[in-house]
């Protein structure tokens, strides 16, 4: 393993800044995953990757850039991730969840930013994480003003492709997605070298939807009143899906809903019965931000869902497969993707409509809608989750922090009065 | 108050394989091990990697099956106080 | 036998016992300090001397400082005992509890006798003690003539919520030759208007509110604060200790 600390020099990584982060994070691993009891034995693959998260899958995508392939990073849900495989690249995910990288960030952005901007930003210039060192190419999105605008700094330093996501969900909106799918499948072409055909694409579309189906089902055994999954397992599991191989993603996922499954069937439950049922809304938590799972967690509730990118969003809906050209297809990714419910769409009411199902279909005592700090439309947007949270009867907590430490004990007195209060 | 003194014994590896291996032994043998990344008190030259968990209740068998199969490992440490679900710190 | 409840706040800890019939037999106020253990340890002394032996009687501690308490047979959040004791002090089953507490403040909406939802405002001290205290400071009055001497003030105001910003826009007043009445004048109206939006969620009129927490000795916050609202807010002078009154009545539940 002393090998990480040569791919790292050689990325041209700060090591001895990078060596900060390597400090807490078993700690803060061990803290809040290896204190866990009973967990399902499938989480030890991610333990593993967690073990040594700068390490293997870097290594991995070295390799593959040796024999020729690109490695694309994405920090949204909308970038099609089929397009880029169908040409042979690879995906991975760059949203930063690491206060450690925040400081970073705000020597070139606004303090009020978000912390998941400055992060990933902080990521980057700072050269602290392989995988913003390994991508060759960043693929941004139009889904909010704070990261167009962090796109500019980063394509200071790195090739940057933006795709324009429309705000509106019309039907022109979705023709008009499915054309920057379209634009997008040329660069990565150009880039790659390699052409996308009806047939690759096909495949393409199809590992990523079984991959969905495999995240799927883990969550589908959330839903009963035995809980299999523990939420900051489940979380780790959507995290490092961003990042891994789809295939693998979903063999491993796959195995870990068998084990699910199965201790459904035994009445093998992470928490004593009658734990308080939360679901979490709101915006992403990035790898490694499980402050807020964690702290839940050990407030006497159980986290059973989460209504976010690293969560429902990211696997809910599949694409049409089989179908016959490109265009057709693009516009099945479009139509795909355009179902995602992100608070930078105007209206917005699927969310709503969404929070208040997952709600209903994961039997939640109460909803926690959490945003990162200076995240003006999930924020904005509360109001409206509130409301229909209100006129469903179901109880709701906003919460609203970032990557500090700093609230901890603010955020554990709040979780706990919410949980004594669903009684 | 946590448990402070939460003694935990780790295996330490040069690299993943060996890491693999001796889980599959010791799971073999019916001895519980947890995969967790190396506290970095005990990690000295190696970087951020993987270790294998072991409660103290465990560490004897753990011993005799390291003498008697001479899997392949870098060193046992033993550490107080890692893991503390309350301390509230996070990365 | 007593029931025992504790409410370490960030200025001050509260001690209160009951007996079985509810009634208050014991209480006491001291500051936190800045050592949680010394504190925890002073308050089991005092609690001794005036016969009240923890391990006999049920002890239930509350406030951010409640983990800091060993000896606590249980913890639970200030919400839910603010609640448990705004009901024994005012005896309302549905009201509004505004509690402004040294570094944050409550709003608790509580329905059937049950908390029915709360807000607390972010981690700053904009609306809180902690701000009237800063000020004070800056004024070299204490708080208490603070509020008093903010009774004859009027027409100043600070624009700032943020601590940091209004100590110096205060600073800038005196500079300025204004009156310490019409500075202390600014200052409360400031958390006054603070709370107020905060509590801006919940319909006020149609429940009684009431005011806990550290500020409920001053008649001038409790009419400034009626007037925000535009509703009469009632107070009581056990209202400090609301919090460690409702920990008590949830150690009267603890069976041994």
């Amino acid at each position: 393993m002393a090998d990480n600390l040569q791919m790292w020099t050689d990325l041209g990584m700060d090591v001895d800044k990078h060596d900060a982060l390597c400090q807490v994070l078993p700690t803060a691993f061990g803290d809040v995953y290896l204190s866990q009891e009973n967990r399902p034995e499938g989480m030890g693959f991610y333990d593993f990757v967690v073990a040594d998260i700068h390490g293997i899958r870097p290594s991995e995508l070295i390799e593959a850039q040796k024999n020729g392939r690109k490695v694309f990073g994405t920090f949204c849900v909308y970038v099609p991730d089929e397009v880029v495989i169908a040409a042979d690249g690879i995906v991975s995910g760059l949203c930063g969840g690491s206060q450690f990288w925040v400081e970073g960030g705000e020597k070139v952005l606004p303090k009020s930013t978000c912390p998941l901007i400055k992060a990933s930003v902080g990521a980057r210039l700072d050269r602290t994480c392989p995988f913003f060192r390994i991508a060759d190419m960043y693929v941004g999105e139009t889904t909010c003003d704070g990261k167009k605008k962090a796109y500019e700094i980063l394509g200071e330093d790195v090739p940057m492709y933006i795709m324009d996501l429309p705000q509106m969900k019309r039907e022109k909106d979705i023709v008009k997605w499915a054309e920057e799918i379209k634009d997008f499948a040329a660069k990565v072409e150009e880039f790659t070298g390699n052409k996308i055909t009806v047939e690759k694409l096909n495949e393409a579309i199809h590992t990523i939807n079984e991959k969905r189906k495999a995240l799927a089902r883990i969550y589908e055994t959330r839903k009963s009143d035995v809980i299999p999954i523990s939420g900051k397992d489940a979380l780790l599991v959507m995290q490092i899906a961003f990042f891994d191989d789809p295939a693998r993603c979903a063999e491993m996922a796959n195995k870990l809903a068998d084990e699910c499954e199965q201790r459904v069937k035994d009445g093998v439950s992470v928490f004593p019965a009658g734990t308080k049922r939360i679901m979490l809304t709101g915006t992403p938590l990035a790898i490694p931000n499980w402050k807020l799972h964690h702290i839940i967690e050990t407030s006497g509730a159980a986290v059973v869902c989460e209504e976010m990118c690293t969560g429902t969003r990211y696997f809910e809906n599949l694409v049409e497969e089989d179908l016959g050209s490109l265009d057709e297809q693009y516009m099945a990714l479009s139509k795909r993707y355009m179902k995602n419910n992100c608070a930078c769409f105007t209206p917005n009411d699927a969310r709503i409509d969404d929070i208040v199902r997952l709600a209903k279909e994961y039997n939640v005592d109460g909803v926690i809608d959490t945003n990162l700090k200076f995240c003006c439309l999930y924020d904005t947007e509360r109001r409206n989750v509130e409301r229909a949270l209100n006129e469903a009867g179901i109880p709701v907590l906003g919460i609203e922090t970032d990557y500090a430490d700093s609230d901890a004990e603010q955020l554990r007195t709040r979780i706990e009065a919410f949980v004594e209060m669903l009684g | 108050m946590p448990e402070k003194n939460n003694l935990k014994y780790y295996i330490l590896f040069d690299t993943n394989t060996h890491g693999f291996a001796m889980q599959a032994l010791l799971k073999e043998e019916g001895i519980p091990s947890r995969i967790a990344p190396a506290p970095r008190a005990i990690q000295g030259e190696l970087t951020c990697g993987m270790s294998l968990m072991i409660e103290p209740e465990n560490i004897g068998d753990v011993r005799r099956v390291l003498e008697e199969k001479k899997p392949r490992y870098h060193a046992v440490r033993s550490l107080e106080g890692q893991i503390n679900p309350h301390r509230d710190r996070y990365c | 036998m007593g029931f025992i409840g504790i409410d370490i706040g960030s200025t001050c800890a509260k001690t209160i016992v009951i007996d079985e019939n509810s009634a208050i037999v014991y209480k006491d106020v001291c500051p936190t300090g800045w050592s949680s253990v010394d504190t925890a340890n002073d308050i089991r002394v005092r609690l001794a001397d005036a016969g009240h032996v923890i391990g006999e009687d049920p002890c239930v501690a509350t406030g951010y400082g409640r983990v800091s308490i060993p000896y606590a047979d249980k913890t639970i959040t200030e919400i839910t005992c603010h609640c448990a004791g705004a009901i024994e002090l005012f005896g309302y089953r549905d009201m509004v509890v505004v509690d402004i507490g040294g570094q944050d403040t409550k709003i608790i909406e509580v329905a059937g006798g049950m908390v029915r939802n709360f807000w607390m405002n972010d981690k700053c001290s904009a609306g809180t003690g902690r701000f009237l205290e800063v000020m004070a400071n800056t004024l070299s009055v204490s708080p208490d003539q603070l509020t008093a001497l903010a009774a004859n003030g009027s027409d100043t105001s600070i624009s700032s919520m943020c601590t940091v910003f209004a100590e110096s826009e205060v600073i800038s007043l005196i500079g300025r030759g204004e009156s310490k009445e019409n500075i202390a004048f600014a200052v409360v109206d400031s958390i006054v208007r603070k709370v107020s939006s905060q509590a801006g969620r919940v319909n006020m009129s149609a429940q009684p509110v009431v005011l806990t927490g550290g500020l409920c000795d001053s008649e001038y916050i409790r009419k400034a604060l009626s007037k925000e609202l535009g509703t009469e807010v009632e107070t009581n002078p056990d209202a400090r200790y609301a919090g460690a009154i409702g920990a008590a009545t949830f150690a009267k539940k603890i069976k041994r």
